[in-house]
């Protein structure tokens, strides 16, 4: 009877003690600075004189801030285009390399030739890939427009400095960097999809781009749900890509909510300000992220 | 089920309150005061610093001193001065301009983690020296003060007091191609509308000019120097941004009209895409920097000879003989500093001695310490580069006209985003001028 | 026959469209080698991709005159050190929420979940104030320890553990395993997917980390970091030694990627749990 109780009690205790450094680490590194900085967006405070609290002034001043709205618009429209494009892609091409793989020897190697150059992208410094694209998209020397003009259509945009196609720039930076990353995610749950499905749908007469739409992608349906639900917050969080490659944009033009944030903080000395432009973004982040979760994620958590 | 809320809650109140406790910082008794020697009782040091207590000022500088700057020249220039001053150790950390100013402002911020020096980029250093983080360095520099040229100076200057010392000056030169000037048998321009008659002997493919658009933060600078040129200024003296401004204006529009006009060549500055364009020839002159060449000599030594340098064209007939800086750089002494009397030591010596300055000088760099300009031959010598030109006489051809950078980062990135704003064609420059002075008043909360 | 040819023209563009695509992604790529070959001046004058002369300049800068293998010496101890002790206490903790039911499970997931949805840069100031009243700036601790409590970490290990058949548990504890003694011999072989995908997560993530290091850390350099500093003032913004330095680091960067990114795919493929 003692010793049932005594297993009853060890059992209970077990997974405090397995979850526990975890949050002792979570709640002091994680947990507590957000609260302080929460505290923060209440004060008038440019890290050198001292603070003034002056209540929900930073956020009323942030509700009609033109600068924020612009950086919430401009986030928005590239998290949403980079999602329409990026899942699709990666779907697409994950199912052609799995099918390439399937065939015959060469075939897997040039699968695994394509799937490892796709992941290369995300393995260069962020600095480096700007100095390239700045190579490559310059307006007289850049080797697009060099192209362009050698296939004859006259091309001197200057890409990356124009405000109406910095934003695309971005975008097609953020593309070339991440499909190679999402890839993995997704070849490796193609391998692992049980084939004998297949042989029952062909001896039923289907073909494939039929079995790819009733077969595959259902069963595909948690890894490419786990994908978009990561790549939307990420993509949310966009920084170093407009800030390296434009600053925020000519006139604002690619201004994302982090570049906002990280600009009142660190160079105009409006801590904050910042912190208050933080806790709205958060505020939207998981109003998001909650409305992903009860979407998709119905049946696995709760 | 309540036991276990109200134990996460505490665990949240004990951590909130470990931070709030030390979260911001209180009127700090840290900062210590340029005038009396810290007896350092190394205790709750960051940095390493082993200073031997010293009590009286007679007694030399000692010890180490921790140095954060951008240029390699730096460390071959703190070897020199721990030859002239074994007592002190000097170790120079490279970091980045930018990154200079975001470590220094959380060090502030936070009290702790700033270097004993550091390097600044002068035109953005108003934040700082206008708060209680640097050293107030007047009574040290002294008499000394007058004889460094007036207007760098100022840039370092809050309130009547020093906080960092100006150890490079550079100011906006006329750089132009020998080569191409005789091709096309063209002439040093003397006022700005001499651009246009350089205009008129160029083929339709060239340029006679870069100009920095889009702008944004940093090119905004050179729109700047116009406007000081054209006479005018953001800030009056009490730093309240004067309104109407006619010189902001008038430069804007001239602005467009050198575009329209494509007397200049867009585009960003110090890129590949623009040095190819100047390397290649597409524009004859550059009204950039003064210690450019060393870039240029790096990048196109094949071009020696072909360059020539001359003062800053005047903005019109009769308009004073001026041009504005572009470029300073300082040496600051954070107030957090355990070893002030070394730090000052070294601060003055680089910006004042012979030694230090002499190494700048071969690289173009000009000293602000007038008694140096006065006798320093290397920039004396007619330089071989720029085709002879002697580049101290373009230097003191035109009097540096002082600006009052208060804010100018904040300042800098609204201008840039309004000028771009009109360069996209979105508004008509006087529009883009007008929002600017509104946005000033309206988006400096805090000044 | 029809039939065949029509697979044989579909086969031939879509070989295409994956050339095109390679050759488009690889570009930069190897626009950054090449670079890394050419000096300054050429950079700046000749116009073809290929340099007329390759030039070792570059790398011999980099290796003599900068501080480059330092730089590399301090991201692989941070970035190994993150790694390791992640992934241990990541899967510890996704085994607890996975495998056992306490109270205030539910919650706690959800806040880790959610924690995701924070920017750092909002924690940075607050972190900076409390990492220097512990003298931690400055050191490898304040790099490793703040990232080890990693909500992706924990959500991957909870998710993949989920899968595990209670079976196996319950038989090792009739043999009489301690609950860790489960965590260690039995869990933690299974979910080798997770961990692979986990260590090229965070490595990559500590390897390319800027905005932390640069404030929390000032002679302590990291990869990023050092890099930067090549391109600081436009007077020493000297391309061609960023490209080597970037040069230098990408391709056995890659290399270990590429085999871990086999190993997780073949873990996956193989292992008794379904994905």
């Amino acid at each position: 009877m003692i010793k049932k109780y005594k297993n009853y009690y060890f059992k209970n205790w077990y997974p405090y003690f397995f979850i526990s450094p975890f949050f002792i680490l979570f709640t002091i590194f994680w947990i507590g600075p957000i609260i302080v900085s929460f505290y923060y967006s209440f004060l008038q405070w440019d890290g050198i004189s001292k603070a003034v609290f002056i209540g929900f002034d930073n956020y009323k001043g942030l509700f009609s801030d033109p600068l924020f709205y612009k950086a919430i618009k401009n986030t928005f429209i590239l998290t949403f285009s980079y999602e329409i494009i990026l899942i699709p892609t990666v779907i697409i091409l994950s199912v052609l390399l799995a099918n390439i793989a399937e065939r015959n020897l060469a075939g897997k190697f040039i699968s695994n030739f394509i799937r490892s150059s796709f992941f290369v992208p995300i393995t260069m410094a962020m600095v480096i890939v700007a100095i390239i694209f700045d190579l490559v998209l310059g307006q007289r020397y850049g080797t697009l427009n060099i192209l362009l003009n050698s296939l004859g259509i006259t091309s001197n945009i200057d890409w990356i400095h124009n405000p109406n196609t910095a934003m695309w720039v971005i975008l097609l930076l953020r593309l070339w960097r991440n499909t190679g990353y999402y890839m993995i995610f997704v070849y490796a749950g193609l391998k692992s999809l049980p084939k004998d499905v297949y042989e029952a749908a062909k001896v039923d007469g289907a073909n494939s781009l039929g079995a790819f739409f009733k077969i595959t992608l259902p069963l595909l349906k948690n890894i490419i749900m786990f994908i978009i639900f990561m790549s939307l917050i990420w993509q949310f969080q966009l920084f170093d890509e407009p800030w390296v490659l434009t600053g925020g944009g000519p006139n604002n033009a690619t201004l994302v909510i982090l570049i906002y944030l990280y600009k009142n903080i660190i160079e105009y000395s409006r801590i904050g300000y910042g912190s208050a432009i933080s806790y709205v973004f958060t505020l939207i982040l998981i109003l998001i992220a909650i409305l992903q979760l009860r979407v998709f994620f119905r049946e696995k958590v709760k | 089920m309540r036991k276990y809320y109200i134990s996460l809650l505490i665990l949240i109140l004990i951590a909130t309150t470990l931070f709030l406790g030390i979260g911001c910082k209180k009127e700090t008794t840290e900062t210590t005061n340029a005038e009396t020697t810290v007896a350092s009782t190394a205790s709750e040091t960051t940095e390493t610093v082993t200073t031997v207590a010293e009590t009286t000022a007679e007694k030399k500088p000692s010890g180490k001193i921790t140095v954060w700057s951008w240029h390699d020249l730096d460390k071959e220039v703190a070897e020199l001065f721990m030859k002239e001053n074994p007592n002190i150790e000097v170790e120079v950390v490279k970091i980045g301009p930018w990154d200079i100013e975001t470590k220094l402002l959380t060090a502030i911020a936070s009290g702790r983690g700033a270097p004993d020096v550091a390097a600044v980029v002068s035109r953005r250093f108003q934040r700082f020296a206008s708060g209680t983080g640097m050293t107030d360095l007047t009574e040290y520099v002294g008499d000394d003060a007058s004889n460094y040229l007036e207007a760098p100076l100022k840039e370092h200057m809050y309130d009547g007091k020093i906080f960092a010392l100006p150890v490079t000056v550079a100011v906006m030169a006329c750089l132009y191609r020998r080569d191409l000037f005789e091709k096309y048998g063209l002439e040093i321009p003397e006022t700005m509308a001499d651009l246009y008659k350089i205009k008129e002997k160029l083929p339709k493919d060239m340029y006679v000019m870069p100009l920095f658009v889009p702008s944004g933060q940093w090119g905004s600078d050179a729109f700047r120097v116009y406007m000081q040129l054209a006479g005018g200024t953001i800030f009056d003296e009490n730093g309240k941004v004067i309104q109407n401004n006619a010189a902001g204006k008038q430069t804007m529009n001239y602005y467009k009209q050198l575009i329209d006009d494509k007397v200049v060549m867009t585009g960003a500055w110090f890129t590949p895409e623009s040095y190819a364009a100047i390397g290649e020839g597409k524009v004859v002159l550059w009204l950039t920097n003064i210690s450019e060449p060393s870039n240029l000599m790096a990048k196109f030594p094949e071009l020696s000879g072909k360059w020539g340098m001359a003062p800053l064209p005047l903005w019109e007939e009769g308009s004073p003989a001026i041009t504005a800086e572009y470029g300073v750089k300082g040496f600051c002494v954070p107030a957090q500093s355990k070893n002030i009397p070394a730090a000052e030591e070294f601060v003055k010596w680089i910006c004042s001695s012979k030694t230090a300055q002499d190494k700048f000088a071969q690289n173009f760099w000009f000293s602000a310490y007038k008694p140096y300009l006065d006798s320093s031959e290397i920039l004396k010598q007619p330089n071989e580069y720029l085709g002879g030109t002697i580049p101290l006489d373009v230097f003191n051809a035109r009097e540096i006209k002082y600006y009052n950078f208060i804010d100018w980062v904040q300042t800098s990135d609204i201008l840039g985003q309004e000028i771009d704003a009109m360069f996209g064609g979105e508004k008509t420059p006087d529009q883009a001028w007008n929002d600017f002075e509104s946005r000033l008043i309206g988006e400096k909360l805090g000044l | 026959m029809r039939e065949l040819i029509k697979n044989i023209i579909i086969k031939f563009f879509v070989y295409l469209f994956l050339l095109v695509l390679v050759i488009v992604i690889l570009t930069p790529f190897l626009t950054m080698i090449v670079t890394s070959f050419k000096t300054e001046n050429v950079l700046y004058t000749e116009k073809s991709f290929f340099p007329k002369s390759f030039t070792l300049d570059n790398y011999i800068k980099l290796i003599k005159n900068t501080d480059f293998l330092k730089w590399i010496k301090n991201s692989l101890i941070v970035a190994s050190g993150r790694t390791i002790l992640s992934i241990f206490i990541c899967t510890l903790a996704g085994f607890g929420f996975a495998k056992y039911s306490f109270r205030g499970k539910n919650t706690l997931f959800l806040i880790v979940l959610l924690s995701v949805t924070i920017p750092s840069a909002v924690t940075i100031i607050p972190m900076f104030i409390w990492m220097s009243k512990i003298n931690w700036i400055d050191t490898y601790k304040v790099l490793i320890i703040p990232a080890v409590a990693n909500a992706f970490g924990i959500y991957l290990s909870r998710q993949y553990i989920l899968g595990i058949d209670d079976e196996i548990m319950d038989s090792a504890r009739i043999d009489g395993c301690s609950e860790f003694k489960i965590y260690y011999r039995i869990i933690l072989p299974l979910i080798k997917p997770v961990i692979g995908a986990l260590a090229i997560f965070i490595f990559l993530s500590a390897w390319t980390e800027y905005l932390w290091p640069l404030i929390m850390v000032s002679k302590l350099q990291t990869y990023p970091i050092g890099l930067s500093t090549l391109y600081g003032d436009i007077f020493e913004r000297q391309l061609t030694l960023l490209m080597a330095g970037a040069s230098l680091v990408v391709i056995p960067s890659a290399l270990i990627f590429l085999s871990m990114q086999k190993q997780f795919v073949a873990g996956l493929t193989s292992g008794s749990v379904k994905g």
